[in-house]
């Protein structure tokens, strides 16, 4: 009897023990760490903004001294780089400056956030770098757990510098910055005149009721004169992008999503956007295969010559304009090459519609969505320098010019927009920049992701008619504030 | 030589040690570890603490997880039964073949050589909705007006996943139905021919009963492996659309990888170990009642 | 009754197994075939509507793209190792185990083997969190070990479950005789009944290779970097977001399955005797 009772008592203990040991968060002789960091000037030879925002970026002093002996640094790409021309471009450029090597996984963004976590937790010191592909929902989490390692170059010219409705959002409460945008991209609203006046619509719609109009009519022509296949309007709603379609349809009503600290959208304005997008494929204006697809392939869709309408990244433009991506953009459906000047074919941009006739044209708003980039907290000193140096190139006006033409992501510096020189070798620069400045940018606290799961969960029963609509914005809402609560 | 000395009992706790060793320290440990977490409220923003069976309760009351562990119900018995459906015939005909035996059995074995995560990507581009050959050859026969996106619905993508989940278990259920059966005497089923028994009273009285045990242990193999892989579905639907394909294995992931809260993983798994032992205790039975 | 018989007539034809299998064959085989065709195609054809059936222009184009763009020579040898060195030690490991569990039985020996059918029952996903608890503890995260260590879980138990039934079904006379004669128990083991099990040997080592050949979840979750990674992991990265270039995807797919099909080709005897031997006479 008493062995067994040992046996049993043993066993507890053991439990406890490594239970303990796993949960117990090891502290960090954070000290002497930041040492290597230290040894960087970021103000120095010239104040930190002008190294940034100057034609060429500038390395700041002590550079050398803080990354000595790293050769390579590490970092997971948000996707294959084949699809990242700039980023591969930048990285180029870095490494000519500095001779270490950058090196990267491509990591796609279905499982990005999901890698990025399972490093940070099991705290791994050999990805030196990560992207968050939906910073606005990601970010305060990953900045709450202390999962990101503050990064000095951001004085208070800087944060100036840079647009005052993301750089909050980079900002913990303890007022250090712990992120730069790595790639950000608005949204534009893309459609194919051709069909437009095929399908008897006369103007370009405007608001968000007119692009329902639009769809109907759309649809209806292009099943009957090109196949069952092809559709009125496309969106994403299988990922968190289904989230930026409800959000555009808040925005451009001028109301916003976070109240209070939690993200609210059983509100009136909520509710009229989520009616509108279960309703078009309640209606048929947009085809039950959304609910399959992520931000690739709606727009995919529509770059195949499949959709008359969407509401898509502007990055897309460059997508659109490429022959080879998008061969039936460069031909309407009257049999004629419509390829024009470049970039133009048959399909055009113009900024996000308003919700209807009576909303001011500042209204016509969307989200703007980008992807973070941190520094991982659990690497080695020098290697967070040289890192560190990495993301401030990054979001140099050198480099967000080459994310501009090249690859067509929007510019985290706003001053690669207005530059007279860059701008002239965008497509579709006015909406564009038109589309940046009426953008609406919140940050959303931890738990969003779990948020977002809900509300796609219930947003595709709804729009496949198996719950009523308003029944289930209701439902998905109550299990949002249980998150919080 | 000294090893002579040792009893025969103590020879064998001794060689046997190796594998103690590996049961105590690769499933012992991480048993018990998983068991305490589970406790515990474990996440990375608030200060971990103990909660007693919260996490369980908190399951229990969840839609997500009830609606979950439905879909893994049916994910499991439809892959099962599919799997059962192909196989069966498939060992009766090998059984009868002489002439080219060897070859159809190889040829039967090949998608067990294909990763499940594989077989989720060439069932998505077979059942892809603007390209997919599937939809070409049902369009053909004239089975579909048009293309169906099979993906991106909740009734037919269910259907899809277990395709892609019971194409690569067939093999290895086909091969131990086929050890049942050939290990029946065809004494046997001669007998049977001259009391005029047709097929149907054959295999009900002497093919089911007598290959019971091979059969029984191939569910429960195929059962016990469907019900907690969700390699297929993670490369195939994720899940979606509108969690109509969400099992407890794509629940529990969420949890470790998106929701970032260990605590409520744990008791996840816990569920999912004692579903998954108590359909091996029917099957046991089954196999054991005579 | 007559309908009943007709069938059962239809059934018992000769012709009918033959006809069940070319059935059974498009079913099991068309989509590897439809995987392997649609690699050698170019990516304009691959995604023609209506899709041929036979490449119109044969093309190694696609292979070219994979194995240039990513390190898929890399992934491949990083399976290779994962599946030979856990093969190597389960199988090892699992013959001791068993001829120790099912020849020189002591008190508790039973319950042993019992709890080594209990771990193959207990899901792999559930252990996955404290797996990765420990792991994480320990540093392995992002280590070879860290996956050896996971598929070793994975195969062992189900090895020595296997292999219960070879040593179950050897005469103990053999084994008492080789003793008798002087050889050592070991001796026995190694002399009198390894040589005759050897197809289940085979059976189960080549099981224990294709399981961790197809392990996808913990390399997935455990492993960070390009050169550590197995190619079902590194196929997932890989195509992740150019799910549009299906000729490459096909083609990295391909990869992936010929080791397997190989493994099968070469050894399917070892298999299919091992298996009914194992299994067929519970």
């Amino acid at each position: 009897m008493t062995k067994r009772l040992s046996i049993l008592l043993l066993t507890v203990v053991l439990m406890l023990a490594f239970t303990m040991g796993i949960t117990a968060e090891g502290q960090k002789e954070a000290d002497e760490e930041q040492n290597a960091i230290d040894l960087i000037n970021w103000d120095a030879p010239k104040a930190a903004v002008d190294r940034l925002t100057g034609d060429e970026y500038v390395l700041p002093e002590g550079w050398e001294a803080a990354t000595e002996g790293v050769e390579e640094i590490f970092y997971f790409n948000s996707g294959g780089m084949g699809g990242d021309p700039a980023t591969a471009k930048n990285i180029e450029l870095f490494q000519e400056m500095t001779g270490i090597e950058v090196k990267w996984a491509e990591v796609s963004s279905e499982i990005l956030f999901q890698k990025t976590l399972n490093v940070l937790v099991s705290k791994d010191e050999s990805v030196h770098g990560m992207s968050l592909d939906s910073g606005p929902y990601e970010l305060r989490e990953v900045i709450g757990a202390g999962w990101a390692e503050p990064m000095p170059f951001w004085t208070d010219e800087v944060k100036a510098a840079y647009p005052d409705s993301i750089v909050p959002a980079l900002t913990g409460d303890d007022g250090k910055v712990y992120a730069t945008v790595d790639t950000m991209r608005s949204y534009v609203f893309y459609y194919r005149p051709s069909w437009l006046e095929a399908a008897g619509v006369e103007k370009v719609p405007e608001t968000w009721q007119e692009v329902r109009e639009a769809a109907i009519k759309t649809d209806a022509w292009a099943k009957e004169n090109l196949g069952q296949d092809y559709y009125g309007i496309v969106f994403p709603a299988k990922s968190y992008n289904l989230l930026h379609m409800l959000q555009a349809g808040i925005y451009s009503q001028g109301a916003k999503v976070v109240q209070d600290g939690i993200p609210s959208y059983n509100t009136p304005e909520g509710r009229n956007s989520w009616k509108y997008w279960t309703g078009l494929v309640r209606d048929g204006a947009a085809p039950e295969a959304v609910l399959g697809w992520t931000w690739n392939d709606y727009q995919n869709v529509f770059s195949r010559g499949k959709a008359a309408m969407m509401l898509g990244f502007s990055t897309w433009v460059n997508v659109c304009a490429d022959p080879e991506k998008a061969p039936a953009m460069q031909e309407n459906v009257f049999g004629e090459s419509a390829a024009g000047p470049i970039g133009k074919g048959d399909w055009a941009v113009v900024q996000p519609p308003k919700w209807d006739a009576s909303e001011p044209d500042s209204n016509r708003a969307a989200f703007i969505d980008f992807d973070a980039f941190m520094v991982n907290p659990f690497a080695k000193p020098e290697q967070k320098a040289a890192m560190l140096l990495f993301s401030e190139f990054k979001m140099s006006k050198q480099a967000m010019a080459n994310e501009l033409i090249i690859e067509g992501n929007e510019a985290f510096y706003p001053g690669t927009y207005t530059d007279p020189k860059i701008r002239e070798q965008i497509m579709w620069a006015d909406p564009r920049s038109a589309s940046v400045d009426t953008t609406v940018m919140e940050a959303f606290p931890p738990g969003s992701m779990k948020a977002n799961d809900t509300l796609i969960e219930y947003f595709g029963r709804s729009a496949i008619g198996k719950i009523d609509p308003i029944k289930a914005l209701e439902e998905a809402q109550s299990e949002i504030d249980g998150i919080y609560r | 030589m000294k090893m002579r000395n040792i009893p025969d009992s103590k020879f064998g706790m001794l060689l046997s040690l190796p594998g103690l060793f590996l049961l105590v320290l690769w499933v012992g440990i991480p048993l018990l570890i998983l068991i305490s977490v589970s406790f515990l409220r474990f996440n990375v923003l608030e200060p971990t603490q103990f909660i007693g069976f919260d996490n369980y309760i908190h399951l229990f009351k969840d839609r997500v997880f009830r609606n979950a562990l439905l879909r893994t119900i049916t994910f499991f018995a439809g892959s099962t039964l599919l799997t059962f459906l192909l196989a069966y015939p498939t060992a009766w005909s090998l059984s009868r073949i002489r002439k080219g035996g060897t070859t159809l059995r190889t040829l039967v074995m090949f998608p067990w050589a294909v990763p499940l995560i594989v077989s989720g990507f060439i069932w998505g581009w077979m059942f892809n909705a603007a390209y997919g050959v599937i939809n070409h050859l049902f369009v053909t026969i004239g089975l579909f007006e048009s293309n169906i996106n099979f993906i991106g619905q909740s009734g037919t993508a269910m259907l899809a996943v277990v395709i892609a989940d019971a194409w690569t278990r067939v093999p290895f259920m086909t091969i131990l139905t086929l050890a049942g059966l050939e290990a029946i005497s065809r004494t046997l089923y001669e007998s049977a021919d001259m009391d005029g028994a047709d097929i149907f009273q054959k295999t009900r009285y002497i093919t089911l009963p007598l290959a019971k045990g091979p059969i029984l242990t191939g569910l429960l193999i195929t059962s016990v492996f469907s019900f907690r892989t969700i390699d297929a579905i993670f490369s195939l639907t994720k899940g979606g659309p509108a969690r109509g394909t969400y099992v407890l294995g794509m629940l529990n992931l969420d949890y470790i990888y998106n929701y970032i809260e260990f605590g409520r993983a744990a008791a996840v798994s816990v569920y999912l170990a004692l579903i998954c032992l108590l359909i091996a205790a029917v099957y046991i039975y089954f196999l054991l009642k005579e | 009754m007559t309908v009943r018989r007709g069938l059962s007539n239809i059934f018992e034809h000769k012709a009918t197994p033959y006809v069940i299998m070319a059935v059974v064959l498009i079913l099991l085989l068309g989509p590897i075939y439809w995987t392997l065709i649609t690699s050698l195609k170019t990516l304009p054809e691959a995604i023609k509507w209506p899709p041929s059936y036979i490449p119109q222009d044969f093309t190694l184009e696609a292979y070219k793209e994979v194995l240039g763009r990513s390190p898929v020579p890399k992934f491949l040898l990083n399976s290779i190792i994962y599946a030979l060195v856990t093969t190597t030690i389960v199988t090892t490991a699992a013959v001791f185990t068993t001829y120790a569990l099912t020849r020189y039985k002591y008190r508790g020996s039973n319950m042993v083997l019992l709890s080594f059918l209990f771990i193959r029952l207990i899901p792999p996903i559930s252990l996955l969190l404290p797996f990765y608890l420990i792991l994480r503890q320990l540093g392995l995260i992002n280590t070879r070990a860290s996956v050896i260590i996971y598929t070793i879980y994975l195969t062992y138990p189900l090895a020595v479950w296997m292999l219960k039934s070879f040593f179950d079904q050897f005469p103990q006379d053999l084994i008492d005789a080789a003793l008798i004669d002087g050889a050592s128990r070991l001796g026995a083991l190694f002399r009198v009944v390894l040589p005759v099990i050897a197809n289940g040997i085979a059976a189960v080592a080549i099981i224990a290779f294709l399981w961790t050949w197809i392990e996808f979840l913990a390399p997935f979750l455990f492993l960070n970097t390009d050169d550590l990674k197995p190619i079902t992991v590194g196929l997932y990265y890989f195509v992740g977001d150019e799910t549009t270039y299906w000729n490459s995807l096909t083609a990295g797919a391909i990869l992936a399955i010929i080791p397997g099909i190989a493994f099968f080709m070469f050894a399917q005897r070892y298999i299919v005797s091992g298996l009914t031997a194992g299994f067929g006479k519970e």
